[in-house]
């Protein structure tokens, strides 16, 4: 479905993009910019969460064929806030993602929505893969895609959704890895 | 089906709608696995939109094949449509009818549907609105706020509470003992009370701060607020405790320690205390925080479910009403097929066309009724075949009945009541002397000589008729004579002649005549009665006749000389007279005995001409001369010599004696013929057309009067004062032996007869072998 509406989706941008090899593991970090288009807001100011998909995938150059896919690593962010106490929460979806305590800190709570998406837009240090398998000199690519996930919402509200471009919140980016020689 | 199936293969006629039959029951197929398909599916995401995890990850798929399906349901429609809509405009059979069965099951289909849908439809949008009341969000809303103060309460009063704990706090310099901070947990009411540093350090603790190996640090943020605005207050945990986490929420502030050696650049202390929240509380405000946020959530997907309930609710109704259609059009085609092959083969018996006719298997009534009518047409082309069985029977009975009658000699008549002729035979137009295309039509009566038997006709069917109503004779029989008074003086063969008619009433009242010519009948009797006559009184008088004779001479020689003179004289010419007379006599009687008495012609072949020379010698001391006018080479006719010889003397004698009265009248005439300018003419002719040899006299006498020229060959029939009349009918029978024509007419220049002509016409040698050939060829 999303790739469907893909043309009317809300832009994010993936900036400031860096994968980095530090021996076998792979970090990224990256800045995503994107509005809160005005619906998505408003729901959560009632109270709905929303969860923010950041899925990183790397590929290994073939000549002969297409790329290979040699890993991948899912980072979900449900942002929320509490009418009682007024205030923003950011924190990784349980079950999701598995290693992602570097570079997030655990339930952040934020007074201001501002503060809260800044915490969602930064990326740091995220551990993406354990690459002990691969051969260094390979060529590897690094795409990154962040979207807002429908999927997590309530289901009729998420019927409501489909085809509705302001719940469409779509980034991709793409970077070929630096090992640490580039360094 | 399948038998159906197997009679269309078998019927060779039919053998065409196969392919068609085979589509159908693809196209059946095909749309049944579809509608069931769709329900299927329809099934599915109706159950979608109950909870169900599996649902909520495939109801976008449910929807997008159950949209597949309409669509595919929909073009087979609109391609059922098109044929039907095509067939309609070819103008084929039955499309009407099932054009009409079809809407009549589509609209059974689609109308019930149609119904429940916009009671759905009504039914779903006013549901899901009154699921969603001002007065609960009001109340949800309430509570939050409720809520909310409460907790702004608490940590307002933490806050003051804890300020004035800083105050007292700042009198102990540096150094704050865990005492001080207990007693004033207490004071407080605090569960925890710490002191951190501006930089982070944790300087004192009380209560399960102090256990815990990792106490949560203030951030910066909180401790800047907290030195701008001296007190920072916030409610830590619930968000974990929403989430359904272990935590317990509790109220936290964070209060600067003023400091009391002022000047000194000693570090900024912060009081940080923490007060545990009542479960409670805490609790009906989580019950209340989740309420809202299932209410606001629902709310926001509103117009998501609306959409959902109607757009599977609008999609069953396609799916309801495709299926519906589709399964009308095929039901149609099922019932209509019986009778479309039913209307069909009335069509085709009506358009004449008896060939076998295709009949359903199928053991319902109209299965029945298919089969009921191919026996009928079946039994229709066998009774047309007998019935043109018998017509053509007929019409070779009746060309047999017709080849007999136009062979018939006999002439045949069929009248209507008013006296028209309605038919007529060859043999009666030959009779009549008419044409037969004259005779079709007209009354007899009306025809120029038929007048008398015309009439003779009409009054014997009168008085038959009168007869027959008093239960006489079932025919009428009378004999006619035609053509006595009408018919001018002319040839032979003008004759008058003898009809005998029969009459008889058909079925149909119209009137049968058929009638003979008996005139050579009656001519041949008449011949054979004068033939016997003669003999018997030839015999009975020529007795007498010598004794007589002999008689008369004794009387002469006995009495000669012994009478006077003049007895003498008187005696001499009375024995004369009767000698004379007796042998005159005696001449009748041979002749008349001749004429009875004429011996079969032998047939030799004869020169004619030589024979004729031969038979004028003795005529050349004649008083009146006798010329001849021979054609040469003429070729031998078949002839008995010695009769032709006897013909030739009675015609030449008949000429002879005709042309003597003739110039004995003339004496006494003033403008009679001169002696010296009379002859008799001997012809002989060679007719190449017809293969004959004429024998022609001509002669300068009377002529015949027109009663004798009729009946001139009959014995007895004069115009000589002595003659015995037998001249012509021994003639005649020679002629009749030799199978020859004679003809006897009179000479005639303007209204004055100059003579009379005879002649005789005998056949060839070589014609008549070939005639006498083909006679006894069969026998």
């Amino acid at each position: 479905m999303a790739s469907a509406i893909a043309r009317a989706q809300t832009q994010a941008e993936v900036t400031l993009l860096r994968a980095e090899r530090s021996v076998n593991e792979v970090f990224v970090s990256a800045n995503v910019n994107f509005e809160l288009p005005a619906v998505v807001e408003e729901a959560l100011l009632k109270g709905v969460p929303m969860f923010f998909l950041l899925e990183a995938e790397l590929y290994q150059d073939r000549w002969y064929w297409y790329d290979k896919r040699i890993a991948s690593a899912q980072r979900q962010l449900r942002l929320a806030y509490q009418p009682l106490t007024r205030r923003w929460r950011v924190n990784p979806s349980a079950g999701e993602g598995g290693d992602n305590t570097q570079g997030l800190s655990l339930n952040r709570s934020f007074d201001t929505l501002a503060e809260a998406l800044s915490a969602v837009r930064q990326v740091s240090q995220w551990k993406v893969a354990d690459l002990s398998e691969t051969d260094l000199t390979a060529k590897i690519k690094l795409q990154l895609r962040f979207r807002l996930d429908l999927s997590q919402l309530p289901r009729p509200f998420q019927i409501g959704a489909i085809g509705q471009s302001e719940w469409d919140i779509q980034g991709l980016a793409r970077t070929a890895l630096r090992g640490e020689g580039t360094r | 089906m399948t038998s159906a199936d197997a009679a269309l293969t078998q019927t060779a006629g039919v053998t065409v709608r196969q392919p068609s039959a085979l589509m159908r029951r693809v196209t059946t197929l095909v749309a049944l696995s579809m509608v069931l398909i769709g329900l299927l599916l329809l099934y599915l995401l109706a159950n979608a939109t109950n909870s169900g995890e599996m649902y909520e990850q495939n109801y976008a798929q449910l929807f997008i094949i159950n949209l597949v399906v309409a669509g595919v349901l929909a073009v087979l429609i609109a391609w059922a449509a098109w044929r039907l809509y095509q067939r309609m405009r070819q103008g084929r059979f039955g499309s009407r009818l099932l054009l009409k069965i079809a809407t009549i099951f589509a609209l059974v289909g689609v109308a019930p549907g149609l119904l429940i849908y916009v009671v759905s439809y009504q039914f779903v949008s006013r549901s899901i609105e009154t699921w969603f009341d001002v007065k609960v969000e009001g109340a949800l809303d309430a509570g939050l706020s409720l809520g909310r103060v409460t907790l702004d309460t608490l940590s307002n009063d933490l806050a003051s509470k804890a300020r004035l704990a800083a105050d007292q706090l700042s009198d102990n310099q540096q150094m704050v003992q865990e005492s001080a901070l207990l007693r004033l947990m207490e004071q407080i009411g605090a569960s925890d009370a710490a002191v951190w540093s501006a930089s982070g350090k944790l300087l004192a603790s009380a209560g399960s701060i102090g256990v815990q190996l990792s106490p949560d640090k203030p951030s910066s943020t909180q401790l800047r607020a907290a030195k701008t605005e001296r007190s920072y207050a916030w409610v830590d945990g619930l968000e974990d405790a929403a989430m359904g986490k272990a935590a317990r929420p509790s109220i936290k502030a964070l209060v600067p320690i003023p400091n009391a050696s002022l000047g000194l650049a000693s570090e900024q202390r912060f009081l940080l205390v923490q007060r545990i929240l009542p479960a409670n509380f805490v609790a009906n405000a989580l019950a209340v925080d989740s309420a809202n946020r299932e209410y606001q959530e629902r709310a926001l997907g509103r117009s998501g479910l609306q959409r959902m309930y109607i757009g599977t609710l609008t999609l069953s109704l396609f799916l309801a009403v495709f299926g519906a259609i589709l399964l009308a059009i095929v039901l149609g085609n099922q019932i209509a097929r019986p009778l479309l092959v039913l209307t069909e083969g009335v069509s085709q018996v009506a358009a004449g066309d008896l060939t076998p006719k295709f009949a359903l298997q199928s053991k319902d009534e109209l299965g029945g009724l298919t089969r009921a009518f191919a026996s009928m047409t079946q039994q229709l082309a066998d009774a047309r075949q007998t019935v043109q069985t018998s017509i053509v029977k007929l019409d070779a009975a009746r060309a047999r009945l017709q080849t007999i009658l136009d062979n018939l000699t006999s002439g045949v008549l069929v009248l209507n009541a008013a006296g028209a002729v309605r038919s007529v035979n060859p043999g009666a137009a030959r009779i009549l002397q008419q044409d037969a295309a004259q005779l079709q039509g007209s009354r007899i009566a009306d025809l120029p000589g038929l007048e008398a038997f015309g009439q003779g006709i009409a009054q014997q069917f009168d008085d038959f008729l009168q007869g027959s109503s008093e239960g006489g004779n079932d025919h009428w029989q009378q004999s006619f004579e035609l053509g006595v008074a009408s018919v001018p003086a002319g040839s032979m063969a003008d004759r008058s002649r003898m009809l005998v008619a029969r009459g008889a009433i058909l079925p149909d009242a119209s009137r049968l005549v058929v009638f003979d010519d008996i005139s050579e009948i009656v001519s041949a009797q008449r011949a054979r009665a004068w033939g016997e006559v003669a003999r018997r009184l030839a015999h009975e008088i020529k007795n007498p006749l010598t004794p007589i004779q002999l008689s008369a001479e004794r009387l002469e020689r006995r009495l000669t000389g012994k009478l006077e003179a003049a007895e003498q004289q008187v005696l001499a010419k009375s024995v004369k007279t009767i000698v004379e007379q007796v042998d005159a006599m005696k001449r009748l009687v041979n002749d008349f005995r001749d004429y009875a008495r004429l011996p079969a012609a032998q047939l030799e072949a004869v020169d004619l001409n030589e024979l004729v020379d031969g038979v004028l010698h003795l005529y050349e001391s004649s008083p009146i001369p006798v010329r001849l006018e021979l054609e040469a080479d003429i070729p031998a006719v078949l002839g008995d010599p010695q009769q032709l010889r006897q013909v030739l003397h009675n015609l030449l004698q008949n000429g002879l004696d005709a042309t003597t009265l003739k110039l004995e009248e003339a004496v006494h005439s003033p403008n009679g013929l001169a002696a010296d300018a009379t002859e008799l003419v001997v012809r002989t002719q060679f007719t190449a057309s017809s293969g004959r040899v004429r024998l022609i006299v001509l002669d300068q006498g009377g002529g015949f009067p027109e009663h004798i020229l009729k009946r001139a060959f009959e014995p007895y029939v004069t115009t000589k004062r002595s003659g015995t009349g037998l001249g012509l009918a021994v003639v005649k029978k020679i002629a009749d032996d030799h199978g020859g024509r004679i003809e006897i007419s009179n000479r005639m220049m303007g209204a004055s007869v100059l003579g009379a002509q005879v002649s005789l016409s005998l056949g060839c040698v070589a014609n008549v072998k070939h005639l006498e050939n083909t006679i006894s060829g069969p026998t």
